[in-house]
């Protein structure tokens, strides 16, 4: 017994039959070919597997694929730019923010929806308390974090080079 | 220096052990055992094999008759305890594999598990090393007619230990617990596995950090010869110590391949890793120490049990055995005598996570030098000051090692002037009179690494060398190759091996491709990727061959430029005589005389351009440093936050002061986890107590302090280019340092911790016990 669901990732129209039980990460990385999204716990708690729906972080370890369905997704491998990286993966890039970088693109996509959501966002505690809801057993975050906040500084200044 | 591989892994593309696939694969999932000790009557899979989309079912009585046991490669005299890929008619831990299951997806094949139905005859079981020890205990081999449960006794002693607590003027004595943890890596293990029936040849890539080991164990199980088996390491997610282990999965996967005549792939889930991949840690410890009244540690003695779970692992009881021979730490510690007892349980087995048997030396050692320096009204730094050994004093012998070079004193000076110079303890004093409960907590570590040379270990016991080779190739159009055994598991070892083969060589680091995790191209390394030897011992090997290539190539350049080769440098891949680059050449034009037009080359060179070579180092090495945390508790919710942290140490050479810093960091927060979070409970029975990241709780970015870092540098006098390696170092002084802390910052109530976690709950229950005690 399958269904069909079509949605959005990165910009692309993605389709498959899939079980109604088929993990959104599953269909991700197994039907899209997208293994960018990884798997650390499938209980909801480790955050790699972190991806933007319509624009908000979820865990597609905890969503089904047909809940998915007619959605606009983004993942890791839609952040980088026609012309290099996103600032923020220059940022982790330049801040040594990562080491094994399994827990890196879910890193990324939360510091995304939480720098454009709070583009003043420069206090390290609120930094920190927002990336606790995603595990790295690699760096003990004090990268992580100087990366974030030196990425929504940037962002900011690209936004008012933009405006000016 | 930029880490190469950054990009990719910043954009999706880093294939890991989940994200491969071969054409025809299969996925396989394990049925474990739900109890902590049983027999295993008859398992019926009948209904699940004959589901549409499975494969195959494979139980332990399956396993080919003369399938070897599950091998220790660390002997250090101890009874054997044999368990195999699946288990044989018994069962002696909660998630011991009993049969695997393969078909088209996981999830028909976890369909296919829940219709396997499997008789078990539960049996008595132990929980805990005090019960595996009391008289009446129920023994974990009862069918081997073991008499007790204990695998392995070792004694070693120096000095005379009964003269000195004679005649002490202060003795101490504390008893430690220290948790089970596991070094719980973000990437779970995984194996694929492809056997090609036409030659019987496996190809098998697997989460390791160990290729050629994992090889030679799985050829020596299967009944192979090793050149039929290559082994493949993909990107690993972390390993910290787990995958530095040769797994039951791994065999048992080649097997399901070879059965069903598909590439098999397995990949842990979280749950099950909390069972399947070996713990680490746990011990009870009494230590006592002597001294005399002005404060000099006469004497240290210790009883060690260490809790190995169901069965001795790859690395046997290797980290207990670590834990006791460092039991002096770094102090001038004449007397010393340990005895260590290695007892089994119906627990996951015990093994490697980073740091070994270290952190649990130090948080004994350190404790009781705290607990000494209270009883003497000493200050605790000047106490450690006193008894460090000095660095004219150095090298010295210790119960075990060779203590090799540095200044112990200077580097703890630094860390204390440090706390000073960022206000504490004055700040700590305001702060207690604002009624906050502020503690700071002091401890020095040293960590054995550069691991290590090879005869120590083989007449230690231990079945695996410590030396380590490089290959490393001039390629024709000038690029170089190099291939290391060693395994880049995201600590960015590839990275410092680059800039090594780069700096003696003479290329640009842009030049230089590394191979990794493969053992058909890789050359061998004795002790695989851990105990801190990747830059030591790996970035010696590195060194090495690219210095005998870049004698060739200074030879040929020297032909090409009618130069002594002498009077030749080579920097950036241009090769050209001092003092006057207008005459050179390229390490291009020297690949192509190398290779393609020997009529370039000088007489009597043979050509091409490469060099394998081996380095086994004559000593370990011995980084060391200084760890003091800074932390407050709320007394009313018992959780402890950080206000400060400060590292100073010495490594040695850095080669990579970023990854240098990275490495500490990461390895700070293991520690920190180790000393408030981290825990894997068992009940009496050996009933697992914990199944999840709701209970297994790592550090977040909200509970970690940023730290404060200096290095010092006293090469090593035993390694090519002084490194001393820092893999561990961070996770060795940091559950003590803030244990301390928590214990100063929870002075007005006197509580003594000898026990980690130190849990928000542990703090207030210590506090009400106090206080009941005080009404």
């Amino acid at each position: 017994m399958t269904r069909r669901v079509s949605m959005t990732v990165n910009g692309r129209p993605v389709e498959a039959d899939v079980e109604p039980r088929r993990l959104l990460a599953d269909f991700l990385r197994e039907d899209a070919h997208l293994y960018g999204t990884h798997l650390g716990c499938e209980h909801g708690v480790c955050g790699a597997c972190t991806i933007l729906l319509d624009g908000e972080p979820v865990r597609s370890c905890l969503m089904l694929a047909v809940q998915a369905d007619g959605a606009e997704l983004t993942t890791v491998e839609g952040l980088a730019r026609a012309d290099g990286l996103h600032p923020l993966q220059e940022a982790f890039r330049e801040h040594h923010a990562l080491q094994c970088g399994f827990c890196t693109p879910g890193f990324l996509l939360t510091s995304l929806y939480l720098i454009r959501e709070q583009p003043d966002l420069d206090d390290e505690d609120e930094i920190r308390e927002a990336l606790s809801g995603n595990l790295c057993r690699c760096t003990g975050y004090q990268n992580i974090v100087d990366a974030v906040r030196d990425a929504a500084g940037r962002l900011r200044q690209e936004s008012q080079t933009t405006k000016g | 220096m930029r880490r190469r591989e950054d990009a990719e892994l910043l954009t999706g593309k880093g294939r890991f052990i989940g994200d491969l696939s071969r054409p025809g694969m299969a996925h396989a999932v394990f049925l474990r055992s739900p109890f902590p000790h049983a027999r295993i009557g008859s398992i019926d899979a009948d209904r699940a094999r004959a589901m549409p989309g499975v494969h195959a079912v494979l139980t332990g009585a399956d396993l080919p008759p003369d399938l070897g046991a599950q091998p220790n490669t660390h002997l250090f005299g101890e009874r054997e305890t044999p368990y195999y890929a699946l288990a044989r008619e018994r069962v002696r831990y909660a998630g011991e594999p009993v049969a695997v299951i393969v078909a088209d997806s996981a999830y028909l094949a976890e369909d296919a598990r829940a219709q396997i139905v499997v008789d078990w005859d539960p049996l008595p079981s132990v929980g805990s090393v005090e019960r595996a020890l009391a008289d009446d205990a129920p023994l974990v081999y009862d069918d081997l007619d073991w008499p007790d449960n204990v695998a392995a006794t070792f004694e070693q002693e120096m000095g005379d230990v009964d003269r000195a607590f004679d005649e002490a003027d202060v003795v101490v004595t504390e008893r430690y617990r220290i948790q089970r943890q596991f070094a719980c890596s973000l990437e779970t293990r995984g194996v694929l596995a492809e056997w090609d029936a036409n030659v019987d040849e496996l190809t098998l890539w697997t989460s390791s950090q160990i290729v050629h080991i994992a090889r030679d164990l799985l050829a020596a199980v299967l009944g192979l010869p090793e050149h039929r088996i290559r082994v493949l390491v993909p990107r690993l997610g972390g390993g910290f110590g787990a995958k530095f282990h040769f797994y039951p999965e791994e065999t048992a996967v080649a097997l399901a391949a070879r059965a069903t005549g598909r590439p098999v792939r397995w990949v842990e889930d979280r749950m099950e890793s909390f069972l399947a991949t070996v713990h680490a840690r746990e011990q009870r410890v009494e230590l006592s120490m002597a001294a005399r009244e002005d404060g000099t540690i006469t004497a240290v003695k210790g009883d060690l049990m260490g809790d190995m779970g169901a069965a001795l692992h790859t690395v046997g009881y290797g980290p207990l055995w670590l834990t006791a021979v460092m039991i002096t730490n770094v102090y001038e510690i004449p007397n010393a005598r340990v005895r260590a007892r290695a007892v089994v349980t119906n627990k996951t087995p015990l093994g490697s996570f980073r740091g070994w048997g270290q952190p649990q030396a130090n948080f004994v050692v350190e404790r009781t030098v705290d607990r000494l320096a209270r009883e003497l009204g000493r200050d605790r730094a000047e106490l450690r000051r006193q008894n460090l050994i000095p660095p004219e004093r150095l090298p010295r012998k210790s119960l075990h090692h060779t203590l090799d070079s540095g200044d112990y004193p200077a580097c703890l000076d630094r860390a204390v002037a440090l706390l000073s110079e960022r206000g504490w303890p004055d700040r700590q004093g305001e702060l207690r009179d604002q009624g906050r409960h502020v503690g700071i907590g002091i401890s020095f570590y040293t960590e054995n690494s550069a691991l290590g040379p090879s005869r120590m270990l083989n007449e230690g016991g231990v079945q695996q060398g410590g030396y380590d080779i490089a290959r490393m190739r001039v390629e024709p159009g000038g690029e170089v190759t190099l291939y290391t055994g060693l395994c880049e598991m995201g600590q960015g070892l590839t990275n410092a091996l680059t800039q090594v083969c780069a700096d003696n060589v003479g290329v640009h680091p842009d030049q230089i491709t590394v191979v990794t995790g493969d053992s058909s191209q890789v050359p061998y390394t004795g002790y695989g990727t851990g105990a801190s030897r990747g830059a030591a011992v790996g970035g010696a090997a590195v060194m090495k061959a690219s210095r005998t290539v870049r004698e060739k190539v200074l030879r040929i350049a020297g032909h090409m430029l009618e130069a002594n080769p002498d009077d030749l440098e080579a920097e950036d891949g241009t090769i050209f005589v001092r003092g006057t680059r207008a005459r050179s050449v390229t390490m291009a034009d020297v690949g192509r005389a190398a290779y393609i037009r020997a009529i370039e080359l000088p007489e009597g060179e043979d050509p091409g351009l490469e060099a394998i070579e081996a380095f086994d180092p004559p000593q370990f090495a011995w980084p060391y440093g200084a760890n003091i945390a800074v932390v407050e508790v709320d007394v009313e919710t018992g959780v402890v936050s950080f206000l400060d942290y400060i590292y100073v140490h010495d490594c040695g050479t850095i080669v990579n002061p970023t990854i240098v810093e990275g490495q500490i960091q990461g390895a700070v927060a293991q520690g920190i986890g180790a000393a408030l979070f981290e825990s894997l409970p068992y009940d009496d029975e050996g009933q697992p107590l914990f199944g999840s990241f709701m209970e297994y709780l790592l550090p977040t970015a909200a509970e970690l302090p940023r730290l404060a870092m200096e290095h010092q540098h006293t090469p090593s006098p035993n390694i090519p280019g002084g490194m001393k390696g820092v893999g561990e170092a961070g996770t060795i002084g940091s559950p003590a340092a803030v244990v301390a802390a928590i214990e100063d910052a929870l002075s007005p109530y006197g509580v003594r911790i000898n026990e980690t976690p130190v849990t928000p709950s542990a703090i207030l229950s210590m506090i009400a016990e106090r206080e009941v005690t005080a009404a």
